[in-house]
């Protein structure tokens, strides 16, 4: 694999481009689908290719091959270098890919490694989840567990002299519950994932997933659809971890700075919020969906501080966005696959937690609306904008946890968010998500404590 | 490549067959993608993408597995048959599996879905296409500072589907689309929009158009406020139908979400829906559209279905599995988006028969209400009820649009909105496999705040 890496190098350099990196992807991925205890699709795939980058005089192409023959590869880096010249014709902005380069072998290590067991195993786990699940209650009428595991071996070299192997296991598991009574139907749903293997997931978690969405599914039966208004709002960490990730986190990714879009342009080292807000995207913590030693450009991962007490401090970066912003690369780079050129990506995004106790917090609230979990975010980055539906939620009365209402979506501009954030609890949870951007899907986690944002609008029907 | 895919797809049956399946079906993509992508107003990235692979889906009984791999050399393929005879061999037996497709019928000639122009493009005339948009777009916007991204992709597709009971179906398509977004600053303010425009027809690409409208709509969105909440009429138009009833009308149809009780039209087939004035089909067979292919994505011929006429529900969605189920005749909507992705119910080309008032005549009826142009949000498939943020929209009072709106959310669940649905507008327009006019609904929630 090494030798055709330096092929692609070798040829795109001898073509003309200033810059050539090459990801040799070979992914074997398991997905499946259980409802009630039986298989609705169960796929068993492989991914392999090649996805090749050349750059010059500012611009890029991109391309790649599934033909790992010397000629393929050849041909490959030769017409992608020959578009880069190209293009560089229709831009303006010059520059050059500066970064150090790493060498380095990355093993994959899981109890029950995915890539060596049987896809039985996993379907046995699955029907025993959506059993568990189906027990808990008469009116759980759908009990699905949604599992997905993907094994990596990635090879990562550049004209910089990077040459890293990285091998990586990912599992995911999204249980969904939907109750029926005669008044209603309701569904609730769980993300959990990994990194290792199977083995490495707690029995505590896999509990988790069984009781956690059957619990607000039933109680979803009870509830009402939510009255639109303005109200002080408590986020639960999931809901918390998804606005951190679409209505910061997104304007934080190195792309949306160099593209002059985002609206913390300009405003590095600035405050954005109240002094006790801290956000992180840390892609280093270990066992974390999200997380990587080495990203998809070959750079060593880092613990990037989004926010320091209220002040941006960081921004996630590829390779391209700090060689343009002439700031230091920090790893942030992913693509969904070889066939995808990597761009700058949150991992594990979270905010850090305060000292309020949530009872408290709660009591404190005289009238508003605790609101959890996530069916859908999503943000614009230019505007500022962001808009998140929650699943499900509960009404505070004086004080007090009232009427279980469903269905509450929260808008509000990225920079006036932050400040709205008055109390932040010192509890802490995690869940996945997948991210979309840029038509790449990305496995990411995204949490923090729960929070009180004071006055904002919230839709209803 | 027709030919060659075509065989390849008999040598897997036969591969997988002798691993023991009782039923074999190959779905093979051949695509060629270019694709480029510009910031600020300039090429950034160019990227040629040569995707050839196989979806398979196999039966030992009612057992079934499924495999992909994304490669078409033969050595490959007789590992994904392995692998898809190894997940059919885990599964358990699905009891409303019976066969996969085995119509006879020929497939329909739908014309308009190959061009030779687009087939061949190369780089240089997609990037002369997205500088014509960025120069209108900065026509429009004058001295004003704006941020111009957007991107262009141009697909030339082979479509081959075998299976082991008789099917043969191959396409050739191609698809074009062009998009542009303008962020505007004037001062403080900054306004953002966009346009889109998709074709099967180089020919038919209009990039001065595109750039203009998006840096239009974006001035339009100076000023924006919020407004008082309240019960009011509401103009969708069909920039904005077109995401609500692309996802959140055609999901609520897929006849497998009916099946699992998880959709708003549950025991809904024969009733009153809509109101009167809405007609709602979905036609795969429409000359020259995006969603338009011969046959579906389990190799059923593709056909012209009623949804909804006179407000009354005529047909859900579906697919070979959830027809056999309710014994109907299948509509030949099992949709993929890729040889990567597993075959799931979708709309072809759903399409709302136009009305006969302008946009105009619809804000000058309204007295206080809202017209939104865009929103990005969906509605709970289950229940129905959608809360959606105003991404673009405007106050309209006493039959004029007064301000643009910003903190605005509407909600209304959608048999409301199907049902409160008094006029359709004149006005269709298409994107991607979506045709929608604008419509006035006779009063939605509207919530705004600071």
């Amino acid at each position: 694999m090494e030798d055709l890496a330096n092929l692609a190098i070798e040829t795109g350099i001898d073509t003309g481009a200033s810059f050539v990196d090459i990801r040799l992807e070979y992914t074997r991925k398991t997905n499946l689908d259980v409802v009630n205890e039986v298989t609705r699709n169960t796929i068993l795939a492989t991914e392999k290719g090649a996805g090749i980058r050349a750059f010059a005089d500012g611009s890029w192409a991109f391309g790649y091959t599934s033909d790992l023959s010397k000629a393929g590869i050849k041909n490959a880096a030769k017409s992608i270098t020959k578009m880069a010249i190209a293009a560089s014709k229709w831009t303006e902005e010059r520059y050059e890919i500066e970064a150090p380069s790493f060498q380095d072998l990355i093993e994959y290590k899981g109890k029950i490694p995915i890539d060596k067991t049987p896809v039985e195993y996993k379907i046995d786990l699955a029907k025993r989840l959506s059993k568990d699940m189906s027990q808990v209650d008469p009116r759980v009428k759908s009990a699905r567990i949604v599992y997905r595991d993907i094994y990596t071996e990635l090879l990562v070299a550049n004209s910089l002299g990077t040459m890293v192997r990285q091998e990586t296991g990912r599992l995911v598991f999204i249980p969904m519950c939907t109750a029926k009574d005669e008044r209603s139907t309701q569904q609730a749903h769980l993300a959990l994932g990994f990194t290792g293997g199977l083995g490495d997931v707690s029995d505590e978690l896999l509990q988790m997933l069984v009781n956690e969405p059957s619990r607000v599914a039933l109680s979803l039966l009870d509830s009402k659809a939510v009255k639109g208004g303005v109200y002080d709002v408590i986020a639960d960490p999931p809901l918390n971890g998804a606005m951190i990730h679409e209505a910061f986190g997104h304007a934080c990714e190195g792309d949306s700075l160099t593209g002059g879009s985002s609206v913390l342009q300009d405003r590095m080292g600035t405050r954005v919020g109240p002094e006790h807000i801290n956000l992180f995207d840390d892609t280093t913590l270990k066992g974390h969906l999200g997380s990587a030693v080495y990203d998809w450009e070959g750079t060593r991962t880092k613990r990037k501080q989004l926010v320091k007490d209220g002040v941006l401090s960081e921004f996630m970066h590829s390779l391209d966005t700090a060689s343009r912003l002439e700031m230091e690369a920090n790893g942030a780079a992913r693509a969904m696959t070889f066939m995808y050129p990597p761009i700058p990506r949150m991992s594990n995004t979270f905010m850090e937690p305060g000292d309020w106790n949530l009872d408290e917090l709660i009591e404190d609230t005289k009238e508003g609306i605790i609101m959890c979990n996530v069916d859908y975010g999503y943000t614009d980055s230019t505007k500022g904008s962001f808009m998140f539906k929650s699943v499900h939620g509960q009404l505070i009365e004086n004080g007090e946890r009232t009427d279980i209402v469903r269905d509450a979506s929260i808008a509000g501009q990225i920079l006036d968010i932050l400040p709205k954030i008055d109390a932040i609890c010192s509890d802490f949870f995690y869940d996945a998500g997948s991210c979309g951007t840029q038509g790449q899907m990305a496995w990411v986690m995204s949490g923090g404590p729960h929070i009180r944002l004071k006055q904002v609008p919230v839709g209803g029907v | 490549m027709k030919q060659e895919l075509i065989e390849l797809g008999h040598y897997v049956i036969k591969h997988a067959e002798k691993l023991g399946a009782t039923q074999v079906e190959a779905y093979f993509e051949s695509t060629r993608t270019l694709e480029v992508k510009i910031e600020k107003g300039l090429i950034r990235l160019a990227a040629e993408k040569l995707d050839s692979g196989c979806g398979m889906r196999v039966a030992i009984g009612n057992q079934l597995g499924v495999s992909y791999v994304t490669s078409i050399l033969e050595k490959d393929l007789e590992q994904s048959a392995q692998d898809a005879v190894k997940a059919a061999q885990a599964s358990v037996a699905d009891s409303d599996f019976k066969s996969f497709t085995s119509t006879q019928t020929p497939y329909p000639t739908v014309k308009g879905l190959f061009d030779k122009e687009l087939d061949q493009l190369s780089c240089e005339q997609a990037f002369e296409i997205l500088t014509r948009a960025v120069e209108s777009s900065k026509e429009v916007s004058g001295t004003e500072r704006n941020l111009i991204e957007g991107g262009f992709t141009a697909e030339s597709k082979t479509i081959v589907i075998v299976n082991s009971e008789g099917i043969t179906g191959n396409s050739s398509t191609t698809k074009v689309k062009l998009d542009i977004s303008s962020t505007i600053s004037t001062g403080e303010d900054k306004c953002s929009s966009w346009e889109i425009q998709n074709s099967r027809v180089l020919a038919e690409i209009d990039p001065e158009k595109i750039g203009a409208t998006s840096a239009q709509n974006a001035l339009a969105l100076r000023g924006a406020k919020s407004m008082e909440c309240g019960e009011m009429p509401l103009i969708l138009t069909p920039r904005a139908l077109w995401e609500v009833l692309g996802t959140g009308f055609a999901e609520a149809l897929n006849a497998r979400e009916v099946q699992d009780g998880k959709s708003y039209f549950t025991d809904s087939l024969g009733s009153p829906i809509a109101s009167s004035e809405l007609e709602i089909a979905d036609n795969g067979i429409l000359s020259g559209a995006l969603g338009s292919r011969p046959f579906d994505a389990e190799g059923f011929p593709s056909q012209n279905t009623m949804l909804v006429k006179s407000g009354i529900l005529h047909s859900y969605l579906h697919d070979s599995f959830t027809s056999t189920r309710d014994e109907v005749e299948c509509t030949g909507n099992a949709t993929r988006s890729s040889y990567r992705s597993i075959p799931t119910i979708g709309a072809s080309n759903l399409v709302v028969t136009p009305g006969t008032c302008t946009l105009e005549e619809m804000i000058s009826e309204v007295d206080k209400g809202v017209l939104c142009t865009f929103t990005f949000d969906r509605p709970n498939s289950v229940t129905g009820e959608l809360s959606a943020m105003i991404m673009e929209g405007f106050l309209i009072s006493q039959g004029e649009v007064q301000h643009a709106l910003k903190n605005t959310l509407f909600g209304i669940t959608m048999q409301d909105l199907l049902k409160k649905t008094i006029q359709v507008g004149s006005d269709v327009e298409n994107r991607e496999n979506i045709q929608t006019p604008s419509i006035l609904i006779e009063s939605a929630k509207i919530t705004s705040g600071q």
